[in-house]
């Protein structure tokens, strides 16, 4: 028969309800997206396929329509939740055919699972606020520099007629163009947050992004009696990434963990295979610092969080950003006076 | 004697950087716009110009390019509230010799005046 042949084949997920709301025959589809056997679903109320809490105001929609029935078709913004039977819940389209079968009238409900989608149209719709914000924040920090530039050089020209200032002036304009230095390099972190370039992923070796890094920081690290030590497995997949982006991420950590020792320190760095992720790889940059407090540690990747005097509160928030685009996460273990050690994760390409 | 021409819109950077750069015994002149700063290039030729590049009227750029091709043997310092790689790109495109992105500091400004105009300080 076509019509059965065609809803059993069907890659729609089709599912047929009588006026009472019970199941009267559902295809492989729907018995594979909502995780039931072959004619488990039969006889049961269609109310099975929503979640419990939405149960009942379902019952009384589909009384309503009943009463009322039309064909409503998809894409009309409905959006809505089902449940699989193990209980996971997902957002679905539903579009409802009317019809009629020898004097018993039917609907006919097509289900699409849209949780995908729906992930995809608010990750760009966040990629929008944030190019947006962006640009705001870029056409600010742009604007101060005039401002800053004309405070600052007045500043350091009071200050090199230096002879005819009391101490106390002196200091107070210390002070001054001290904060206004640290407000222009606020303005510059938001300038370079916006200037972000799109990531141009390819098969990284991340041993490469580490020792680039080194090379450059590596110099001003012994300047301020930091030794750095890295243990680099030598045999560490490639990752699929950005390595302009990555060495940025590194860079953040490495001039926070520099900030968190005044006084001279150790960093090491290492790279391994993830030791219960294979899939995966992790690079640890771990220092003997200040450390990070219990109140400040879940705080410290928030969008303009800083426990810093100088800080801007974007590194990190922007490392995570970079390593949830490569699909990876960035983690923080310290104690206070103990250091901090930060765990990177990455999929290893392919 | 070697003449500085300050030009930028922003009259209170205009004092700042005048006070500077007299005060470290140049003679300067200024404006606040290409075309008012082209009037004073052709009255009395400076042997550096110290542009912005936003301004009202006539921008830096045009400024520089024009400078450029009336003097060529003279320096230009080319300064900007608003960087990105492209404008420091056009910036020496259009002729300067150096770039500064503001805010910079005093120092790094005379030490910019000091490489081009070795020797013509006066004492004012």
């Amino acid at each position: 028969m076509p019509y059965q042949t065609y809803f059993e084949a069907a890659s729609e997920c089709l599912i047929l309800v009588d006026r009472e709301g019970l199941i009267v025959q559902s295809n492989a589809a729907a018995q594979r997206l909502f995780g039931y056997g072959p004619e488990e679903l039969t006889g049961l109320p269609v109310e099975v396929l929503v979640p419990e809490r939405f149960r009942s105001v379902h019952e009384k929609h589909r009384t309503a329509y009943m009463a009322a029935p039309r064909s409503r078709p998809m894409g009309l913004g409905l959006d809505l939740a089902a449940r699989r039977k193990d209980g996971l819940e997902f957002a679905v389209e539903v579009s409802l055919t009317y019809a009629h079968r020898e004097q018993e009238a039917f609907v006919i409900c097509q289900v699409t699972d849209i949780s995908e989608r729906l992930v995809r149209e608010r990750e760009a719709r966040k990629n929008e606020t944030l190019r947006t914000l962006g640009s705001m924040a870029a056409g600010i920090a742009h604007d101060l520099n005039n401002p800053l530039a004309i405070i600052l050089s007045r500043i350091e020209l009071i200050l090199a007629d230096g002879a005819k200032l009391p101490d106390s002036l002196r200091a107070d304009l210390e002070v001054v163009h001290h904060q206004a230095q640290r407000t222009s390099r606020i303005a510059q972190d938001l300038l370079s947050l916006a200037r972000q370039r799109p990531r141009a992923f390819e098969p990284t070796d991340l041993n490469k992004v580490v020792e680039d890094a080194l090379l450059l920081i590596n110099g001003d690290m012994a300047r301020k009696g930091i030794q750095v030590r890295s243990a680099l497995d030598r045999h560490l997949p490639l990752v699929m990434g950005d390595p302009v982006a990555l060495e940025q991420v590194l860079m953040n950590l490495l001039i926070n963990a520099q900030e968190a020792m005044p006084n001279g320190g150790l960093v090491h760095i290492e790279t391994e295979i993830h030791p219960d992720r294979p899939l995966y790889v992790r690079l640890t940059v771990a220092d003997n610092g200040c450390g990070i407090g219990a109140e400040t540690l879940p705080k410290v990747f928030d969008f303009f969080y800083t426990s810093k005097p100088n800080g801007s509160g974007l590194g990190l928030w922007l490392s995570r950003r970079i390593m949830h685009e490569h699909r990876g996460e960035i983690e923080v273990e310290s104690e206070p006076g103990k250091g901090a050690t930060f765990l990177l994760t990455l999929p290893v390409a392919g | 004697m070697h003449t500085i021409l300050l030009v930028d819109d922003e009259a209170d950077l205009v004092e700042t950087y005048l006070r500077l750069l007299q005060g470290s015994g140049y003679r300067c002149l200024s404006a606040y716009d290409g075309r008012s700063a082209m009037a004073l290039a052709e009255a009395e030729p400076a042997a550096l110009l110290i542009t912005d590049l936003n301004m009202p009227v006539m921008d830096g750029l045009d400024l520089t390019r024009w400078f450029r091709a009336r003097w060529p043997e003279a320096a230009i310092i080319a300064m900007t509230a608003f960087h990105t790689p492209q404008t420091e790109q056009a910036a020496y495109a259009a002729g300067a010799n150096t770039y500064l992105q503001k805010p910079f500091s005093n120092a790094e400004l005379i030490n910019a005046v000091q490489s081009f105009l070795a020797g013509s300080k006066t004492l004012l």
